[in-house]
């Protein structure tokens, strides 16, 4: 009795930490990537909380940093893209980036994707990334690559957060929010204020320096407002930045840069019976000045040195959608009506005012699409996912209607410890408006024999998990026809291609869990190309370690590129190493210090015009203070 | 004498339900934190009758398995409550969501709900005071005085 006692006791001396374990364990296993990841839609990678907390992440950019099978880059103009191991930039038309059921699309540019990569994200919960997917269950407009942000929620984040970050730049990121629920409503608001400062890279042409700078400021405000099931999100993005290079011929610019704003709502509803109805509205802004005393060539036009540009876009959107689950079969049954506003206004000159253009275009597109997606369960390990999606456009003038069909076959398994996926996509990358009305043809006109790029996508993934170990191992085979390439030489610019291409990219993935805060990830992807183009580093490889020791959360992240050589100029091998430290002084105050790019060695890209690759990435310190009320 | 060794008996009772949590592995981890938390509300409780408001909560208090589900909040000794419903004075009333603790804090002995995107439990003390409920001690830094 007394030794049974004398072991019960020590029960009960674990114990307190047995509940608190418990407690954190509940929080691990509740995370809501759980409810809204959707197996079927393609190969996902998925960033939970606990993650981009541990990572300290601050904006879109530190995600897309790490994201397995792509390098992310920056354009010339300073915009946030990605790359397939060596290619170039992927098209922005094919990447759909959604802040939960809304997806940031344009009309311009076919997915506003362009604006937001630099978003800050302390108001997300979680991301999910599809790739080869077909947007048919996401019920939206059609893309390869789809991004999904989902925001935090009032039910879990009740009560408050501030946090500020500041870096050794001068730069700094302050976000806040307040949640809160009372009975059937429930809201949560956001906002976010940033200045950040980049490293100054320079050029030099004729003997004169050019500063290039990309820095940049905004704000962003996110609110919505849950009424039992209504619920209505409002989202306003600002954003202004530096030109970088600009688009000069010599990449000399001296002024410039972009100001750029999307304003959204959107309002959904779910009746009983698993239908979905849902509206929402679009505003988008997208100005540029470039100035570059040494010229920009635009292509029907001499040689210019101040251009500015601007597009506006408004969508208007309606979708409604039934799901039906029984025993075996589920069904999902959609449609979505949306109405694509365009205008674009340019005004060029030259130093002088010899020459000058002051040109506008506009268009419109009633864009119908119907959907179905079926999933039949042949039992609990294996199901069969086959589904059809047919988008009619309609444009207001110049353009001639067209339709598309894309349909997706879909296969899930699991056996023991193994889990395998696959999925054939047939798929178009929708052409936008800015290649239709090509804004460096001067005076502008439509292009209307332009037609949509068409996608072939096969994807296989084979997943083994046991014990502690979860290794990964996807490939994937793209066929891509009716290429839309630029060519300043044809009569509108861009042109579809005759060619076909050929993309095949291998991706393994090996994670180790110590336990729930203590990770192991390492990954390493490559990819080829049919036309032997090598614009990019072939290889690529990610390895994150996430650790607990007490207060203290520390992060660890070297992502590798090998060397490549593109436009003549060789970039050698790069190895970007990233290491964060949380201090929890309480469960309310925490202070972080992320120190990026440690090595002053991140993966650098080559720009036509300029005679050195420049990096991606600054050698930067970000200190963090979070506080949670 | 008697009433030590009742003591003492109600502590082996109460540790052997912890240490059959601890092992139980076919529980969610939610219905494990649920059954520690009933099991120290109840401690002399041989058949513990529970009661929810809402079906996702009925069925997690289902599938713990040494606790009966009652049809009726009447019926039962532990009822765990959504939504603000009134229900008999003498039960012991254990909420799901910050709002609700707030608003029945005179009622209520305590609540598990999320709050600054993390679970909490919290005890109100006065209210376990007049249930005449001692936590262990293990679940002493749970008891706050007020909200």
């Amino acid at each position: 009795m007394k030794y049974l006692f004398i072991l019960l006791i020590l029960i009960v001396a674990s114990y307190a930490d047995d509940l608190s374990t418990l407690l954190n364990s509940y929080k691990h296993d509740s995370g809501l990537s759980k409810i809204t990841k959707k197996e079927e839609a393609g190969i996902i990678d998925i960033y939970t909380r606990q993650d981009l907390e541990d990572m300290q992440a601050k904006t879109f950019e530190d995600v897309l940093r790490i994201l397995p099978g792509f390098h992310m880059t920056r354009t010339s103009n300073n915009i946030v893209s990605i790359q397939k191991p060596t290619t170039s930039n992927v098209q922005f038309t094919s990447i759909r980036f959604y802040v939960n059921d809304h997806d940031m699309s344009s009309t311009s540019f076919g997915s506003a994707a362009l604006i937001w990569g630099e978003l800050p994200i302390e108001y997300i919960d979680h991301i999910e990334v599809y790739k080869g997917a077909s947007s048919i269950e996401f019920g939206n407009e059609t893309g390869s690559i789809i991004l999904k942000l989902y925001t935090k929620t009032a039910q879990r984040d009740n009560g408050g957060k501030l946090r500020i970050l500041a870096d050794n730049y001068g730069s700094s990121n302050v976000d806040t929010y307040l949640a809160s629920t009372l009975n059937k409503f429930s809201y949560f608001a956001y906002a976010n204020i940033n200045n950040i400062h980049k490293k100054e890279y320079t050029n030099t042409y004729k003997d004169q320096k050019y500063n290039l700078k990309s820095n940049r400021s905004g704000h962003n405000l996110y609110a919505n407002l849950q009424y039992e099931k209504w619920l209505l999100e409002l989202g306003s993005y600002h954003k202004e930045s530096d030109n970088f290079l600009g688009l000069g011929i010599h990449k000399t610019p001296t002024d410039g840069g972009l100001n750029a704003d999307h304003h959204y709502m959107h309002l959904s509803k779910k009746f009983n019976n698993d239908i979905k109805l849902q509206f929402s509205y679009d505003n988008l802004s997208y100005s540029r000045t470039y100035i570059d005393p040494n010229g920009i060539k635009v292509a029907n036009a001499p040689i210019i040195n101040d251009y500015n540009i601007k597009f506006d876009d408004e969508i208007f959107s309606t979708t409604l959608e039934k799901k039906i689950k029984l025993k075996k079969h589920s069904f999902l049954i959609g449609g979505f009506y949306k109405k694509k506003k365009f205008k674009e206004h340019a005004y060029l000159s030259d130093t002088m005012y010899k020459y000058n253009y002051n040109g506008n275009s506009s268009n419109a597109i009633d864009m119908y699409s119907l959907y179905a997606e079926y999933i039949y369960n042949f039992n609990q390990t294996t199901k069969i996912i086959a589904s059809v999606k047919e988008d009619i456009y309609n444009y207001q003038k110049d353009i001639d209607s067209k339709d598309e069909l894309s349909s997706k076959l879909g296969f899930i398994k699991y056996i023991d410890d193994f889990h395998i996926k696959a999925f054939i996509t047939s798929n178009y990358v929708p052409t936008n408006m800015i290649q239709l009305y090509n804004p460096d043809n001067i005076p502008y006109k439509s292009n209307p024999n332009l037609d949509n790029m068409h996608l072939n996508i096969g994807t296989c993934s084979l997943n083994y998990k046991k014990d502690k170990h979860n290794i990964k191992f996807i490939i994937a085979h793209n066929i891509l026809k009716n290429i839309i390439m630029y060519d300043p030489k044809t009569l509108y610019g861009y042109k579809n291609s005759s060619q076909t291409i050929k993309y095949t990219r291998y991706d393994f993935k090996y994670t180790y869990l110590f336990d729930m805060y203590n990770k192991f990830a390492f990954d390493i992807f490559t990819g080829s190309n049919s036309k032997d183009l090598k614009s990019s580093p072939k290889y690529g490889s990610i390895l994150q370690l996430f650790s607990k020791y007490k207060m203290f959360n520390i992060y660890n992240e070297i992502t590798y590129k090998n060397n490549y050589e593109f436009l003549g100029i060789s970039v050698n091998h790069s190895i970007n190493y990233t290491a964060s430290i949380k201090y929890h002084y309480s469960k309310d105050l925490s202070f972080g210090l992320r120190a990026e790019n440690i090595f002053d060695n991140s993966y650098a890209q080559v720009y036509k015009g300029l005679n050195y690759a420049i990096p991606v990435t600054d050698q930067k310190v970000w200190f963090n203070l979070e506080y949670l009320f | 004498m008697v009433q030590f060794g009742v003591s003492i008996l109600k502590k082996i009772i109460f540790l052997l339900l912890i240490a059959t949590v601890l092992f139980s592995s076919d529980l969610k981890t939610e219905q494990k934190i649920y059954k520690l938390i009933i099991h120290a509300l109840l401690p002399n409780k041989k058949d513990i009758k529970v009661w929810s408001d809402t079906k996702s909560k009925e069925n997690l208090l289902r599938g713990i398995d040494d606790i009966v589900y009652v049809s009726s909040p009447t019926k039962a000794n532990f009822v765990l409550l959504s939504k603000d419903k009134k229900t008999n004075k003498d039960v012991i009333k254990f909420v799901t969501n910050i709002q609700l603790l707030e608003a029945q804090q005179n009622n209520v002995v305590g609540g598990f709900f999320w709050q600054k995107g993390r679970p909490n439990i919290l005890f109100l003390r006065r209210n376990l005071k007049e249930h005449n409920i001692t936590l262990p001690e293990s679940m002493q830094e749970y008891i706050e005085d007020e909200i």
